[in-house]
């Protein structure tokens, strides 16, 4: 009502005729009211949309400049680059809207092509300091341009100093974090996982992926050496480090692995048992053995996955006594592994389950 | 002046080979599709057809196929992000005479092309 009476006040009643009653007089000044906030509402989107209008029309017309000028560039023996290319940066490289797409398009190009082409984009690419804007994206921007700078920026195999890019490292988003780690791996001459020493944050499972795959197929060098993280303060390092050593067949890390099988935290246990069983190392069956008594619910399984994995139907036996009444779950799967290891005895082993169960219960 | 025919969907990948085989001295034409491509097969007659193998409507396999049975005598070469042996082994299988793996070197597809025509 303060509101009403205010405008009334100074204008707006003064065009609603005197003799109206209170009630109508609300009504119509509602009504102006409302009318005003839609007419701005859709003013306001009408103008958002014509802004966006006019973007688009902005990017595509740099982007097809851009396409031209890249073709002529890498294929026009006629074309003369020094006079060319500056001309080009001198007008269309001025404001950040035109240097986004500039790099946009060249890393389209780099994806698509390789060889001398590929090479003459990245000499392109400093030429115009396109890094220059990067690398100050790194230090300024909002967490999604960094993501992008730290793209482009390993796409094109640019360093940067690296006290710049470790902070990075444990950057809150998790798309920063990954791509800071991508560039440390896609730079890297022979420490491609140095990182790792830097990390606060623990690696996500999607991290995870990434890594392997840019070791996979972005990293030309030696092979690193898995057993430096075993001892990280950070389990997801330690986890991740077990689980490649066993990808990359590092056999020679087996005697290293072994003290992670004591380890405080179970998720680290677990993974070693895999590891180890991936490698085939059959020596840890009695380790196994006598240690089931003493593990989790979760560990005793990744045990009997490891036992009907390297073990025999003896191995397996040795577990019967020490699960308890009550592990349900690793009845039925000590039960289960049983039958795999007597295909033959399948209906008695069943039977004898049965058995057990009535007794129980 | 030699046609060629080249039937790839991602536009940049079109308007560079386009740029780069017209300097080359070719008369470059382009089907975005497979169904395109078809069409122009039946119009025109060409001396050589550069494809990708993941095409709309129909796909690279088909059109090779087509080809193949119908017009023996143009050489096909293959522009694909696929490195799947398998794949590769196909294509080869099908009669195909080049299989390019994207991304590519422009250079080096001008002189296979080159090869191919001369």
């Amino acid at each position: 009502m303060a509101v009403i009476h205010s405008i009334d006040s100074n204008w707006l009643l003064g065009y609603i005729p005197d003799d109206l009653p209170f009630v109508i007089k609300t009504n119509i000044l509602m009504t102006i009211i409302f009318f005003g906030f839609a007419f701005f509402f859709v003013s306001f989107i009408i103008l958002l949309r014509l802004y966006k209008i006019f973007r688009n029309r902005k990017k595509e017309e740099q982007r097809l400049l851009l396409e031209n000028i890249l073709n002529s560039y890498l294929f026009d023996e006629d074309f003369d680059k020094e006079k060319e290319l500056q001309r080009f940066k001198d007008e269309y490289l001025n404001k950040a809207l035109e240097i986004k797409i500039a790099i946009k398009e060249i890393l389209l190009f780099h994806s698509n092509i390789k060889g001398e082409s590929a090479i003459q984009l990245r000499e392109l690419f400093l030429r115009w300091e396109l890094d220059k804007f990067c690398k100050k994206q790194l230090e300024n921007s909002a967490w999604y341009s960094k993501s992008r700078a730290l793209f482009s920026l390993s796409e094109m195999l640019i360093k940067v100093d690296l006290d710049i890019i470790k902070p990075l490292l444990n950057h809150k988003k998790d798309e920063v974090r990954q791509q800071a780690q991508l560039y440390f791996i896609k730079l890297a001459e022979n420490e491609p996982l140095a990182f790792l020493d830097h990390m606060d944050k623990p690696l996500t499972l999607w991290e995870e992926i990434f890594i392997e795959d840019a070791l996979k197929n972005e990293y030309h060098g030696p092979m690193p050496d898995y057993s430096n993280w075993l001892h990280s303060s950070q389990h997801s390092v330690v986890d991740f480090a077990i689980r490649m050593i066993a990808k990359f067949n590092q056999f020679e890390n087996i005697s290293e692995l072994l003290p992670l099988l004591e380890h405080s935290s179970e998720e680290v246990r677990r993974e070693t048992i895999r590891s180890l069983c991936a490698l085939e190392h059959f020596e840890i069956i009695d380790t196994l053995i006598s240690q089931f008594g003493e593990e989790t619910t979760l560990v005793k399984k990744t045990i009997l996955d490891a036992i009907e994995h390297l073990g025999s139907y003896n191995d397996l036996m040795m577990l019967k006594d020490k699960i308890q009444d009550d592990e349900w779950d690793l009845k039925i799967k000590y039960y289960g592994i049983a039958q795999r290891f007597l295909p033959e005895k399948k209906q008695s082993i069943y039977i004898q389950y049965e058995k057990e169960k009535a007794l129980l219960l | 002046m030699k046609k060629i025919l080249v039937i790839e969907d991602n536009p940049m990948v079109i308007k560079s080979l386009q740029f780069k085989l017209t300097k080359d001295g070719y008369d470059v034409i382009i089907a975005p599709d497979g169904r395109e491509a078809m069409k122009l097969l039946k119009d025109a007659t060409y001396d050589l057809i550069l494809t990708d193998l993941n095409l709309p409507f129909v796909t690279g396999n088909e059109l090779i196929a087509y080809v193949k049975e119908n017009l023996q005598a143009i050489p096909i070469i293959v522009l694909s992000t696929s490195t799947q042996e398998s794949i590769i082994m196909d294509a080869f299988n099908m009669g195909v005479e080049d299989f390019i793996t994207k991304p590519f070197s422009p250079n080096e597809l001008s002189l296979r092309v080159k090869r191919l025509l001369s």
